[in-house]
C-alpha cells in the first residue's frame, strides 16, 4: 500500500468534485425544468388537458358499458332428476302437508318452542311460494310464542332473524342475531356464517354496501363449504356490474340451489338482470327456463307477463297477468296489470285494477307493514295518491337505506314537487355506489325538472349507457323486473 | 328448509316506481300573444280522459273540449285570456302516439309584461304521477321554467328578463363566487404578497420600487384574470362536463404552491405566467360553478362576460383594499415575518381544501 496517502475528508479537491457533481446534478434537474417562462404555462395546460382526457375516458368507458348477452345455460341449469317438487303445485302441495304436519305436532305438544318454531318455518316456506301475508303474521306469532316457552339461552333466534329480513324488519334481524350469538349452545360454523352472511344483508339494505362485502366475505371465511354468489350477485347487480352479477347467479346455481324451486329464482334474477341493461329478448328466454325448472310459480309467470307486454305483446301479457292476479290474488300483479291497461288507454279496467291492489296492499300493510309499505308507496304512486306515497316512501327510508329506497323517495319527492330533495336522494344512492339506469333516469327527470338541462342530459347519457331501452315508454310496464 | 335458502327466498322484489310518459308545453311569447305548443303521451289522455286517442271527428271535438276545460292562462290581475286551439291532431313524433295541439292566448294591450298564470290539469287532475314540463321558448332555445302535477297545477311565469337584466345578475352571480370562494382570493392574494419583492440566490433579497412593484402586481391580476377568462367562456360556450373533485383539488394545489413561492421564491419573475397558467384552473371552476347556478348564463357569451366582469369587479375592489397597505408594509422591518406568517397560513389553508377534495378526485 505504499504510496497510497488516504485524502482528508474534506479536502479541497474532494470537496471541488462534490460541487462539481451537485453542479452537474442541478444541471440534469435544470434541463427538466421549463426556461422560458411562456413554458410554465404548460403545466397548468397539461393539467387542465389531462383532467379533459381522463372524463373523456370515462365517459367513454361508462358509454361503452356491458354488452354480453347472455342465454339460459342449459348445463349449469340442467335439472337433476332427484331435485324435489317438480313445479308449484307439488311444491304448494308439500308445503301444506309440511304445514298439517307441523300444526299437529305442536297441537300434540301445545308450550314446545322446538314444535313451534317448526310451524313457524312451514309458514315461512309456504309465504315464500304464495305471499300469503296472513302466513307471515301467523309465523311471527309463533316465533315469539316460541321465544316465550324456551329456556334463557335459547330459543328460534335465527329462525326470527330470517323472519325479520322477509318482513324487512332490519331492528328485529339485528336482535335476533345478536340473540343466536349469545346462544347457551354456541351455533355451528355453517350457522355463523349465515348469520355474518345476514348481517351484510342488513347493512346493504341500509346503504352500506363496504359493509356488506366485507360481511359476504366474512362468511365465506367462516364456512368454506357454503357458497354466497347469491348474495355477491345481488351485490354486484347493484352496483351495476351486470356481467360480474350473472357470473355469480350462475355460480350459486351450482352451488347452492338444491331445488328447482331455487333454480327457477336464479335464472328470474338472471332475467332482470338483463332487463335491467336492455336485453329484453335474453330475458325473456331466462323466464322461460325459469318455467321449464319450475313450472307453473306465478312470480315466474309474473315476469313472463311481464316480458310479453315490454316486447310488444300486450294481449298475451295481459291475459298472463290477469291470472296471476285473479288465481294467486297477489297486489303486485294487481298493480302490473292496471299499468298495462292504462298503458292501452283504458281507464275503467285500469282503475278496477288498482282500486283490488289498493284494498290488498291496505290489509298488508296492517299485517306487515314494513314489508308492504314500499310496495304501497310504488301503489299510490301509480294510481293513488302523492302525498300518500311520499308517506309511505318516507317511513320505508327510515328502516332502509339501499339505492331502491332512495330512488322510490325521489320518485315520491318529484311527485310532490319537491326536485331538490329529489336529486339529493338520487345523489347519495350513487355516492353510496348504487348504479342503475332508473337511478340516473330518475336524475335526469329531476334535473329537468329543476331547470338543470346540462345535468339533464349527463344523467341522461348515463341512463342510455346501462340500459338503452330505459326511456322508451314501455318501460313504464316493467313492474317486477325494473331491475 | 335451511337458513340459506330462506335467506335467497327473502330477497324480494324491489320496488321504486316507473317511469312513465309525461306530457310537454313550450310557451312563446309575442308581443300580441302567448302560443302554448302541447304534446300530452295519446295513452295518458284516453286514459285520463276515458276517450278515444283518433282522428276521426268526434274524437278530435272531444280532446278539444277536454283540453279547453283543463287549460286556462291569467294574467297580472286574474282576468283570464280567451284560448283558442290549433293543429290538434294525434300523430307519432317519436315514439308512441302522442295528442298535439297549439293553444293560442290574444294579449290585451299593454299586458305583454307578465307575470302570467298558467293553469293545467290535462291528464295531472286524475293520473298522480304524470307531469307536464313547461318550457319557455327564447329565440331558437328553450328554457325549462318548471313543471305542474297533480299536487299543483299553477304555474306563474314571465317574459325572458332583458339582456341588462340578465347581464347584471351574472355579473352579481360572479362577484357573489368570488367573495365567498375564498380560494379563488388566497391564490391571487399569496402571488401578491411577494410582488413587491425580487430575488436573488433563491432568496427574496430586495424591495421593488413602487413603480416596479405596481406594474408586476398588474401582470399578475392580468394574467390570472385571462386565464380564467379563457377556460370559463371555453368551457361555458363548448358546454364542457368536467368533473368538479378534480379542478377543485388543482385549485387546493394552486393556493399551496403560491403560498410556498410566498415563502421562498419558487418561480420568481414569472408569477405572471404562473397566474396565467393557474388562471386557467380556476376559470374551470367558475365555469363549472356557472353551469350548476345557471344554465342560460352558462351557454350564452353576453352573459358569460358579465359574470367574469362580476369577478373582476370583486376582485379589483378586493385588491384596492389590500395592494396600497401591501405596499407600504412592504418597505418595513416586519414585513418578512408577516409574508412567512402569511404565507404559511395560506398554505396550510390550501393543504386542507386538498386534504378535502383528494377522495373525490381517488373516487
Amino acid at each position: 500500500m505504499a504510496g497510497v496517502v488516504p485524502t482528508p475528508t474534506g479536502s479541497a479537491p474532494e470537496a471541488a468534485v462534490s460541487r462539481t457533481a451537485a453542479h452537474t446534478r442541478d444541471e440534469r434537474f435544470r434541463a427538466f425544468l421549463p426556461s422560458r417562462p411562456w413554458q410554465w404555462l404548460l403545466v397548468p395546460f397539461c393539467a387542465v388537458m389531462a383532467l379533459a382526457v381522463a372524463e373523456h375516458a370515462a365517459v367513454s368507458m361508462q358509454q361503452s358499458g356491458p354488452s354480453r348477452v347472455t342465454r339460459p345455460d342449459a348445463a349449469r341449469f340442467a335439472v337433476a332428476e332427484n331435485l324435489v317438487d317438480a313445479d308449484f303445485q307439488g311444491a304448494l302441495h308439500r308445503a301444506d302437508s309440511d304445514l298439517s304436519w307441523a300444526r299437529n305436532r305442536v297441537r300434540n305438544a301445545p308450550g314446545q318452542w322446538l314444535k313451534q318454531e317448526s310451524l313457524a318455518t312451514a309458514q315461512m316456506q309456504r309465504f315464500s311460494l304464495t305471499h300469503d301475508y296472513a302466513a307471515l303474521a301467523e309465523a311471527g306469532k309463533l316465533l315469539d310464542d316460541a321465544h316465550a316457552n324456551a329456556p334463557a339461552g335459547s330459543g328460534p333466534w335465527l329462525r326470527q332473524a330470517s323472519f325479520a329480513m322477509m318482513t324487512h324488519d332490519l331492528s328485529l334481524a339485528e336482535a335476533a342475531l345478536d340473540g343466536a350469538g349469545a346462544m347457551a349452545v354456541p351455533p355451528p360454523a355453517s350457522d355463523r356464517a349465515e348469520m355474518t352472511a345476514m348481517r351484510g344483508d342488513i347493512a346493504l339494505y341500509r346503504g352500506d354496501m363496504a359493509t356488506a362485502s366485507a360481511r359476504y366475505t366474512e362468511a365465506a371465511r367462516t364456512d368454506p363449504t357454503r357458497s354466497f354468489a347469491f348474495r355477491g350477485a345481488m351485490l354486484s347487480r347493484a352496483r351495476g356490474d351486470f356481467d360480474s352479477a350473472i357470473a355469480l347467479f350462475a355460480r350459486a346455481a351450482r352451488e347452492s340451489a338444491s331445488s328447482r324451486e331455487a333454480r327457477a329464482r336464479i335464472a328470474l334474477q338472471i332475467g332482470v338482470s338483463e332487463n335491467a341493461r336492455g336485453h329484453g329478448e335474453s330475458a325473456q328466454e331466462w323466464y322461460d327456463a325459469a318455467e321449464t325448472l319450475f313450472p307453473g310459480s306465478p312470480i315466474t309467470m309474473a315476469h313472463r307477463a311481464e316480458a310479453l307486454a315490454l316486447a310488444g305483446d300486450m294481449a298475451a301479457g295481459m291475459a298472463l297477468m290477469e291470472q296471476v292476479a285473479q288465481d294467486h290474488g297477489w297486489p303486485e300483479a294487481m298493480d302490473a296489470l292496471a299499468m298495462m291497461h292504462r298503458f292501452s288507454g283504458d281507464r275503467a279496467q285500469s282503475l278496477q285494477w288498482a282500486d283490488r291492489a289498493a284494498a290488498i296492499w291496505g290489509q298488508r300493510l296492517r299485517q306487515a307493514p314494513l314489508a308492504a309499505q314500499a310496495h304501497a308507496a310504488e301503489h299510490e304512486l301509480a294510481f293513488g295518491d302523492p302525498a300518500r306515497a311520499l308517506a309511505l316512501a318516507r317511513a320505508n327510508l327510515a328502516v332502509r337505506q339501499d339505492g331502491a329506497s332512495r330512488l322510490l323517495m325521489a320518485n315520491a319527492l318529484i311527485a310532490n314537487g319537491r326536485y331538490a330533495h329529489a336529486r339529493r336522494e338520487l345523489q347519495l344512492a350513487v355516492d353510496a355506489g348504487w348504479r342503475s339506469a332508473p337511478i340516473y333516469a330518475a336524475m335526469s327527470q329531476a334535473a329537468a325538472l329543476a331547470g338543470d338541462k346540462d345535468g339533464a342530459a349527463n344523467a341522461r347519457e348515463r341512463a342510455l349507457a346501462i340500459n338503452p331501452a330505459i326511456f322508451n315508454p314501455e318501460t313504464a310496464l316493467a313492474w317486477f323486473s325494473h331491475g | 328448509m335451511t337458513f340459506a335458502v330462506l335467506a335467497m327466498l327473502s330477497w324480494s322484489e324491489s320496488a321504486f316506481a316507473h317511469l312513465t310518459p309525461n306530457s310537454e308545453v313550450t310557451l312563446h311569447l309575442s308581443g300580441d300573444r302567448v302560443e302554448a305548443q302541447i304534446i300530452v303521451p295519446a295513452a295518458e289522455y284516453a286514459y285520463a280522459s276515458s276517450h278515444r286517442a283518433g282522428n276521426g271527428e268526434t274524437d278530435l271535438a272531444d280532446a278539444r273540449k277536454y283540453l279547453a276545460r283543463r287549460i286556462t292562462l291569467t294574467t297580472a290581475d286574474g282576468a283570464t285570456l280567451p284560448m283558442r286551439i290549433d293543429q290538434l291532431r294525434f300523430a307519432q313524433v317519436a315514439g308512441p302516439l302522442d295528442l298535439l295541439a297549439t293553444a293560442y292566448f290574444p294579449l290585451p294591450a299593454g299586458k305583454s309584461a307578465g307575470p302570467f298564470s298558467l293553469r293545467w290539469s290535462v291528464v295531472v287532475d286524475s293520473v298522480p304521477d304524470h307531469f307536464a314540463l313547461i318550457s319557455l321558448a327564447d329565440g331558437g332555445e328553450s328554457r325549462v321554467i318548471g313543471a305542474v302535477r297533480q299536487t299543483d297545477q299553477n304555474i306563474t311565469f314571465t317574459p325572458d328578463p332583458s339582456m341588462f337584466t340578465s347581464f347584471v345578475r351574472a355579473a352579481w352571480l360572479g362577484a357573489i363566487h368570488v367573495a365567498t370562494g375564498f380560494d379563488h382570493l388566497l391564490f391571487l392574494m399569496a402571488l401578491l404578497l411577494a410582488a413587491p419583492l425580487a430575488a436573488r440566490d433563491k432568496r427574496w433579497s430586495r424591495v421593488r420600487g413602487l413603480r416596479e412593484s405596481l406594474y408586476h402586481m398588474g401582470g399578475i391580476v392580468t394574467g390570472f384574470t385571462v386565464g380564467h377568462s379563457v377556460t370559463l367562456v371555453a368551457a361555458g360556450l363548448g358546454n364542457w362536463h368536467l368533473q368538479t373533485g378534480p379542478v377543485e383539488a388543482l385549485i387546493a394545489l394552486s393556493v399551496v404552491v403560491t403560498a410556498c413561492h410566498a415563502i421562498r421564491p419558487i418561480f420568481p419573475g414569472r408569477e405572471a405566467w404562473v397566474a396565467t397558467g393557474f388562471g386557467l384552473v380556476h376559470g374551470l371552476a367558475f365555469a363549472t360553478l356557472v353551469a350548476e347556478a345557471d344554465t342560460n348564463i352558462a351557454h350564452n357569451l353576453p352573459t358569460l362576460v358579465g359574470f367574469n366582469i362580476g369577478i373582476e369587479l370583486l376582485q379589483l375592489a378586493v385588491l384596492a383594499c389590500v395592494v396600497p397597505p401591501l405596499l407600504w408594509l412592504a418597505r418595513r422591518a416586519q414585513f418578512a415575518p408577516m409574508r412567512v406568517a402569511g404565507g404559511a397560513i395560506v398554505a396550510l389553508c390550501g393543504c386542507w381544501w386538498l386534504y378535502q377534495r383528494l377522495p373525490a378526485v381517488i373516487a
